[in-house]
């Protein structure tokens, strides 16, 4: 995430799943958050309280307000005071458990959120470990319009003018599905995918030269346009015939853009009069998903063919 | 018209890639291109066609050419043929 995340967005965002509530430490709500989260920087002493690593939320449960409760008064203090430390995002009590007084007042001493929620620790940790793996996921803005076709994300590129909206127009007339036009924003959001979604802005909207903005939503209906998508394919739109012709014939041009890390198969399409484009983009995601499980048109026309001339070669050979 | 043999010399034959170079170079001519082998004609600015004929090395084709770029068209095709279609085998 580019811009800083104040500890008060991060409760409004967990807030609509967690059904968080402040216990204490509510003087830090204009914190920003260190989403620089080291995770190889573990403490070199192992000990009780190993597990807490600063710029962590961490989650107290059953189990470990039970052990915080068994503790020996100056064993307990130090324990809170590495839970507490000014370097944890914040601590979140799970099931609405009892919260003894001198936690409430190291929190807010330490300016540390301390939350409260009904989940339980194990819900907690898990649902906040897709929340924040999507909050603070790499992100990227690409420009393009972003479509879901035949099931598939799609980015169509390429430089402007060039006859995307137009594409993506009729796309959406033969029943695919709009997702961002001009701006759609990608987040990796595990190691192998990337998802792309609309900014809140630009949502319903395609900019067509000559109709101006249009609402799609209004347009064609809550069935033309998908929330967000995985993106699969990047199709590339060009003018020019800058594509080696040798290559071309056999489908050679396809190449990887890179996008947050995760390689993205680009296929490159010429534009041309006469050319059908939204059918060409249909076929190529066809295509797609046939190579995806596994099955190549170019190579087995190849070893076909490599197959023909062993044949054809053994039968002349006894004779010559 | 020109209508003469030709042969391919390239240990690998008419394989993919040489079949799409021979494509490509025949696509540049506006002359209509062809190449046969035994009773079997093809257009020889089509992939597809091309790769059927499944020439190995050390058949013979024929070449059929005409159009007003006949002469360059045969010149280039015969220098791709002579060069083993740039594989050097």
């Amino acid at each position: 995430m580019s811009e800083t995340t104040l500890v008060a967005d991060l409760f409004r965002y967990l807030n609509e799943k967690l059904e968080l509530r402040w216990l204490a430490g509510e003087n830090s709500a204009e914190q920003a958050i260190n989403t620089n989260i080291a995770w190889g920087n573990h403490p070199k002493v192992v000990g009780h309280m190993n597990l807490v690593h600063p710029n962590r939320v961490q989650v107290l449960g059953e189990i470990e307000l039970g052990y915080l409760a068994g503790l020996e008064p100056h064993e307990r203090h130090s324990a809170l005071d590495t839970l507490f430390a000014s370097q944890t995002t914040a601590v979140v009590v799970a099931s609405d458990h009892q919260v003894p007084e001198d936690f409430l007042n190291i929190a807010t001493a330490n300016r540390v959120p301390l939350w409260i929620s009904s989940l339980h620790s194990h819900q907690l940790v898990s649902t906040l470990r897709y929340q924040l793996a999507n909050l603070f996921a790499d992100k990227v803005t690409l420009h393009g319009v972003f479509m879901e076709v035949i099931s598939v994300g799609v980015l169509l590129t390429g430089e402007s003018a060039v006859g995307k909206s137009e594409l993506a127009l009729e796309l959406i007339t033969r029943g695919h599905r709009l997702i961002a036009d001009d701006a759609a924003e990608f987040a990796r959001i595990t190691p192998d995918i990337v998802s792309g979604h609309c900014p809140p802005m630009l949502r319903d909207f395609l900019e067509v030269r000559g109709l101006g903005i249009l609402n799609i939503r209004e347009m064609y209906g809550d069935g033309a346009l998908k929330g967000s998508k995985y993106l699969r394919l990047i199709i590339n739109l060009t003018r020019q015939d800058s594509i080696d012709p040798d290559l071309e014939r056999l489908g050679y041009t396809n190449s990887v853009r890179n996008v947050l890390g995760v390689d993205i198969p680009v296929i490159t399409l010429q534009m041309a009069p006469g050319r059908n484009l939204a059918v060409m983009v249909e076929a190529a995601v066809r295509n797609h998903k046939v190579l995806a499980r596994g099955y190549d048109a170019n190579e087995d026309l190849i070893a076909r063919q490599r197959k023909q001339m062993k044949d054809d070669s053994a039968e002349t050979t006894p004779n010559s | 018209m020109i209508e003469r043999d030709i042969d391919v010399i390239n240990k690998l034959g008419l394989h993919a890639r040489a079949a799409a170079k021979l494509v490509s170079t025949a696509s540049r001519f506006n002359a209509k291109i062809e190449l046969a082998k035994e009773h079997r004609r093809i257009n020889a600015k089509s992939i597809m066609g091309v790769m059927m004929l499944a020439a190995s090395q050390g058949t013979t084709l024929k070449l059929f050419i005409e159009g007003d770029d006949e002469v360059e068209a045969e010149r280039e095709i015969e220098a791709l043929f002579q060069d083993y279609f740039g594989e050097g085998e």
